[in-house]
């Protein structure tokens, strides 16, 4: 019985350490995935604890007619939650984006937020990207508190709402700066693919 | 280790197979697909919000490609197949469609260049030279950076003194990119004087349509459309009587940042008198009162062919919550034809079709629209959510139900009998709208006692 006990112990506190390893790993890795660069060449860090309330990142390509459709409202967004600590980023995920096309049609949308380059789509993967426009929320420690769309105006290709009915991406923020869980936490998002090169290779 | 081997030497030939002959390539295959239905509004510059020229520009979005066009949401298309086919048609066929899918999911190989055809090239500026007149819009039009999409009639005053015969017109936008179509219509009322005045300007934003009967159309601008010289047929040069105005309507986009047009009108003149003027057949039913919740509101109406008419294009009209659009022909011999059928109605695709080979409907023929609209939550597009009532207006919250047929009459001295009962029948649409209205009024007076 103490043997087994023994064993348990060893066992238990074995995969502890592994695990804590593994995290201290995984944390690194995150860490690096959320240094990218901006469009006028310089790292930018996602801020982290003691710095916002949330950190919301929108991915975006410059060619993609629902992303850039959506321009009115991330700015709208942004102003609104830059009040209640909440950093707003756009992320450009596309891996043969030139700097200077990304700049050009930052400034012709008129983003007034961090816009960031991320051509090796590292914080694409990190978040689980797949589509232009996707959002996703972090908390200041870096855990994904929501991923999809910004509403709903969007029922398919081609096919736009007249009235906007749910605010995702409000929602997952109200949620999240009141210290509650996001009451829907993953929603699809309509857009246009990230492209992952040719492989097509998701992660 | 030798069943693996086995494996391998089973499975090569067929990979072999598949790279040489089997998979569609980007050069030989799909390339001509996307030159010949995408690349005229897919280029940088125009409408298309992305090219779709280089192998670059198809390989990064291969599946979505694919995905879209099994949809049929592009290239875009709204009438279904019927009788006749239409000149402006963008279509896929099903094989080309399986072409896509197949590359995408083959992981859209590129091929060997010597395979690729030329990208097509497309004229740029004036296509036959330097018009005889141009017309400016007099300034730069704001298109906001969102909203609905933006219906805008511009006044082009021409101020004739006499009666002018245009063989050619072409409608040059200054910027492509918000551009869907131009339409430059004809008024001899003056009401678009007045409605532009009224508005401020040179111009009145009416999303339901001129505001007036249009006396006719000159050639309008779509993407990639070539401008036509009409001067070698008979009747296909077009009179501008003295007086007439143009009401050039462009149809904008807003994209997601505020863009200017300030779109040009060229005409080209000819001293030969056209035969035979362009004339309009209109349809519409304005009594229109849509409760929440119906799912399939009906309207109807009919014009009888006064004369034998030939008839060439179609466009039909609804707003937000237009939901499918019919329109037919019964013959005087009992037999029915189909014009048009749009089961699906988008407002922000609707268009001028023109038919492949006009045809001729006798007189006595009777032209027939059914219009249906769905005021549910299910409609996406409801203005209102909650759906509320619905009334026919042409504000972008109102409905309102159209259709142009444009043709000839077979005989040129049957052009004003053909104009009279159009205006005729205008009327007769307007006290039909008028006397429902009292009715309901009546009705609603009575429940309330």
């Amino acid at each position: 019985m103490r043997r087994f006990l023994r064993l348990l112990i060893t066992v238990v506190v074995g995969s502890g350490l592994v695990w804590q390893i593994h995290a201290q790993d995984d944390q690194a890795k995150t860490r690096d995935a959320e240094v990218l660069t901006d469009v006028s060449g310089k790292p930018y860090r996602l801020p982290g604890p003691g710095e916002c309330q949330a950190v919301v990142v929108i991915f975006l390509s410059h060619d993609c007619p629902i992303a850039n459709a959506y321009a009115p409202e991330i700015k709208r967004l942004c102003q609104v939650y830059k009040q209640r600590g909440v950093v707003f980023c756009v992320v450009y995920a596309e891996r043969d984006l030139s700097r200077e096309t990304a700049k050009k049609h930052a400034q012709e949308y008129g983003y007034c937020c961090p816009v960031l380059l991320d051509p090796e789509l590292k914080l694409v993967r990190r978040v689980g990207a797949t589509k232009v426009p996707e959002a996703a929320v972090l908390s200041p420690r870096g855990d994904l508190l929501y991923r999809g769309r910004i509403d709903d105006r969007y029922v398919d290709y081609g096919q736009r709402r007249s009235v906007v009915r749910s605010q995702d991406l409000r929602d997952a923020l109200d949620a999240a700066l009141s210290g509650k869980p996001v009451a829907r936490p993953r929603t699809e998002v309509i857009g246009c693919d990230i492209d992952f090169g040719p492989t097509g290779q998701h992660r | 280790m030798w069943t693996l081997l086995m494996l391998g030497a089973m499975a090569a030939p067929g990979l072999e197979a598949r790279q040489q002959g089997g998979a569609p390539t980007f050069c030989r295959d799909v390339a001509p697909i996307l030159f010949n239905n995408c690349t005229s509004c897919h280029r940088p510059g125009e409408v298309g919000p992305f090219p779709l020229v280089t192998y670059e520009d198809a390989r990064k979005r291969a599946r979505q490609l694919a995905r879209i066009c099994e949809k049929r949401i592009m290239p875009p298309w709204k009438p279904a197949a019927g009788p006749e086919t239409f000149k402006n048609a963008r279509m896929l066929t099903n094989e080309q469609i399986a072409v896509l899918k197949a590359w995408a999911e083959a992981g859209a190989p590129k091929g060997d260049e010597a395979d690729l055809p030329p990208p097509p090239k497309f004229p740029e500026g004036w296509h036959l030279g330097e018009p005889d007149l141009i017309l400016t819009v007099p300034k730069p039009f704001v298109i906001p950076a969102e909203g609905p999409d933006i219906y805008v009639h511009f006044v082009l005053p021409l101020n004739f003194k006499e009666d002018k015969y245009v063989r050619a017109c072409q409608v040059l936008p200054s910027n492509r990119r918000v551009a869907h179509h131009g339409v430059p219509i004809l008024d001899g009322s003056g009401t678009a004087r007045r409605l532009a005045a009224k508005h401020g300007g040179d111009h009145y934003p009416n999303f339901g349509g001129p505001g007036f009967i249009p006396r006719g159309f000159l050639p309008g601008y779509a993407p990639g459309q070539l401008t036509k010289d009409a001067d070698e047929s008979d009747d296909r040069g077009i009179t501008l009587p003295k007086g007439t105005d143009i009401v050039l309507q462009m149809h904008y986009h807003p994209t997601g940042k505020e863009e200017t047009d300030q779109p040009r009108i060229g005409l080209y003149f000819t001293d030969r008198k056209p035969k035979r003027n362009p004339c309009i057949i209109a349809l519409a039913n304005n009594d229109i009162y849509i409760p929440p919740g119906e799912k399939a509101f009906r309207r109807s109406d009919a014009f009888r062919l006064p004369v034998d008419f030939e008839v060439r294009d179609i466009w039909a009209h609804m707003h937000m919550i237009g939901r499918e659009v019919r329109v037919w022909a019964e013959l005087p011999d009992g037999k029915r034809k189909e014009l048009l059928h749009i089961p699906d109605w988008d407002f922000n695709w609707q268009e001028s079709y023109f038919y492949t080979e006009p045809f001729v409907l006798p007189k006595g023929t009777w032209i027939r629209a059914e219009f249906v609209w769905d005021n549910t939550a299910d409609n996406p597009r409801n203005p209102n959510h909650p759906p509320k009532f619905i009334e026919w207006g042409e504000g972008s919250t109102d409905e309102m139900s159209g259709l142009i047929i444009g043709g000839v009459t077979v005989r040129p001295q049957d052009e004003l009998v053909m104009w009279a009962s159009v205006i005729g029948h205008y009327f007769e649409i307007e006290n039909k709208a008028n006397e429902a209205r009292k009715r309901r009024e009546q009705n609603r007076a009575s429940g309330r006692r």
